[in-house]
């Protein structure tokens, strides 16, 4: 394998077995949404798989109302804050995931506005990862999580997010404490930032972290993998390969226009209010976006044609094969050559 | 009568050195509750059921005070609250106790868990026995007080609450501590103040060992009304001249557990 190439690229998907009684030419409505369900049966659905996380308002500036209306019509949630959609038209705005990092305090209103929650155990900026203090044991959690459960009244799917190479002590903590729903996160202070890189770890990460949930008892645990993927090819075999949800916040900055920044005017003018820099236009719509994100979805619907599934849930790693047996050896798929 | 003199007459507890340098608690007033309370047993209720029901508990049309009897010591109990209520515990309860509450004046009669009154943003908290581990942890407003002893880590990560214990703390108080009060009545255990960037401990006993980067700063004038008032909202009566005052040596500067040791 050259360095340039990432074990994503080794992989392919191919049909799976014909269901039997389907009659001929039957043409099934493709299903490509996900939903996360809570204990009580609430269902946070999401209008695809993918979602974005780690877009802030101020990354994005003039283009943010943009994005949330864009993830807003898809159905896409987005992880924010309450204050970073403040701003935001009330018609813009998508279903909200809330987070609380490491050492950072539970905020009633972010818990109970969201529409679902994450416990994040690293630092904001991405840095530190391990339990918070007061988690000693997966009992505590269980406790934790069980409390914020009752705090919004058991409507509002609860999340913890781990770092991609999750250790199986570690999952099994998660599992045990009844979570709704697992982020395997490409931590921010690791050095490994080539993409291809990237999507190695990625499917690594995510095939393991699928193993070890079927071996916990929870194969059906939705998995959302937050790693910057820019290959629309790559996500769809992480989907395949375990990932419930991936995030598109890499595509959609790799998509953003690049915006001019305000010039200020050096010449002295007679007016005062001539010489001031303007504010930068409010960005009301990103084609480029839209047609990144059209693409994805017409991509994965076309996968799933080619497969002969119905239901992206379905879309799972016996649909995959590697092209070489050590590709298959380590993502735990069979081989083309079989 | 200024605020303060209120408050200092509602005190119920003392601090009182006997010969063997313990503290011990004396009760000064009965509890005033502000009206008849309504009393509801919980006993054999989950802890969600025993959320749902104070959840949806009226402070117009239920009344605003309520006493929980047999608590039965469930975890994560009433969390969320965000209701101007008044509760009285009776009984111990279990670990994430007033998770987030946000409003509730809650006085516990028995003992709490760990993790009590975690993220408490406003309101109050009494806990008349003894706390566990990481009592008031990232409470950003309120105030926590527990009248008996209080386990490790307690104040972690505050930032913005005030925590009165009044006995003795564990390890690692003011752990990470970003902003707010915590004060000590007695002894505590090791690394006090470890990665502690901000707000003020003030510790009436000795420490096992103080945080790098922690240091004794002199009590002024404003530390000695603000103490005062805090005690006095805890319900306990003290001299605050006979603290010290504990804050991170400059400000934003992260401490870490070394031990420069030193029982004062």
């Amino acid at each position: 394998m050259s360095a340039s190439r990432s074990i994503l690229d080794d992989v392919v998907v191919t049909p799976v077995a014909l269901m039997p009684g389907l009659p001929a030419g039957y043409s099934p409505v493709m299903v490509t949404a996900i939903q996360i369900v809570t204990p009580t049966g609430r269902k946070l659905q999401f209008g695809a798989p993918f979602f974005v996380r780690g877009l802030a308002e101020s990354h994005m500036r003039t283009g943010w109302f943009a994005v949330c209306g864009i993830l807003r019509s898809a159905g896409l949630p987005l992880f924010a804050t309450v204050q970073e959609l403040q701003s935001v038209p009330a018609a813009n705005i998508p279903a909200r995931v809330a987070q609380r990092f490491l050492g950072q305090p539970l905020v009633h209103d972010e818990v109970t506005t969201a529409d679902a929650y994450e416990l994040v155990n690293c630092s904001a900026n991405g840095v530190g990862w391990g339990w918070p203090y007061e988690i000693a044991s997966s009992r505590d959690l269980k406790v934790l999580v069980g409390a914020i459960r009752d705090a919004t009244a058991s409507e509002t799917p609860i999340g913890l997010s781990l770092p991609l190479n999750v250790k199986a002590a570690d999952m099994r903590t998660c599992i045990e404490s009844s979570i709704d729903f697992l982020t395997l996160t490409h931590c921010s202070e690791s050095l490994i930032s080539a993409p291809d890189k990237i999507a190695n770890l990625a499917a690594h990460g995510i095939s393991s972290a699928r193993r070890l949930c079927s071996q916990f008892g929870r194969p059906d645990l939705p998995l959302l993998l937050d790693a910057p993927i820019f290959d629309i090819d790559h996500v769809i075999k992480l989907l395949a390969m375990g990932a419930s949800a991936i995030n598109l916040a890499a595509i959609i900055q790799a998509a953003m226009p690049v915006e001019e920044t305000p010039r200020h005017e050096s010449k002295l003018t007679d007016s005062l209010l001539g010489s001031l820099p303007t504010a930068p236009k409010v960005v009301r719509e990103l084609p480029h976006v839209e047609r990144k994100l059209t693409e994805l979805i017409r991509r994965l619907t076309e996968t799933l044609q080619f497969t002969g599934l119905v239901d992206v849930a379905d879309l799972k790693s016996d649909c995959l094969r590697g092209l070489n047996a050590v590709v298959a050896d380590q993502l735990g798929i069979a081989s083309i050559a079989v | 009568m200024s605020p303060f003199a209120r408050a200092k007459a509602g005190a119920r507890y003392a601090f009182s050195r006997e010969r063997t340098a313990t503290i011990t608690i004396r009760r000064l007033l009965p509890i005033k509750m502000s009206s008849q309370p309504h009393s509801i047993s919980l006993a054999g209720c989950s802890a969600a059921e025993i959320s749902k029901r104070l959840r949806e508990w009226d402070p117009v049309s239920d009344g605003s005070s309520v006493s929980v009897i047999d608590a039965n010591s469930p975890h994560g109990f009433a969390p969320g609250l965000n209701q101007p209520l008044v509760i009285n515990v009776v009984g111990d309860i279990g670990d994430f106790a007033f998770l987030m509450n946000a409003g509730a004046e809650v006085e516990i009669s028995g003992n709490v868990g760990s993790c009590a009154g975690h993220s408490l943003s406003s309101g109050y908290v009494l806990v008349n026995g003894n706390a566990g581990d990481c009592f008031g942890a990232y409470a950003t407003g309120g105030v926590l007080a527990c009248i008996g002893k209080a386990g490790a880590r307690c104040g972690l990560a505050l930032a913005g609450g005030e925590v009165v214990v009044r006995s003795e703390a564990g390890d690692e108080a003011a752990l990470g501590m970003v902003d707010g009060t915590l004060i000590l009545g007695n002894s505590v255990g090791e690394h006090l103040g470890a990665g502690m960037r901000g707000g003020t401990i003030y510790l009436r006993g000795s420490y096992k060992s103080l945080a790098a980067g922690v240091r004794e700063f002199r009590l002024k004038e404003s530390d000695t009304m603000r103490l005062s008032l805090l005690l006095a909202r805890a319900g306990i009566r003290a001299a605050a001249k006979e603290f010290r005052v504990y804050r991170a040596s400059s400000p934003g500067s992260i401490g870490s557990r070394g031990s420069t040791g030193g029982a004062a």
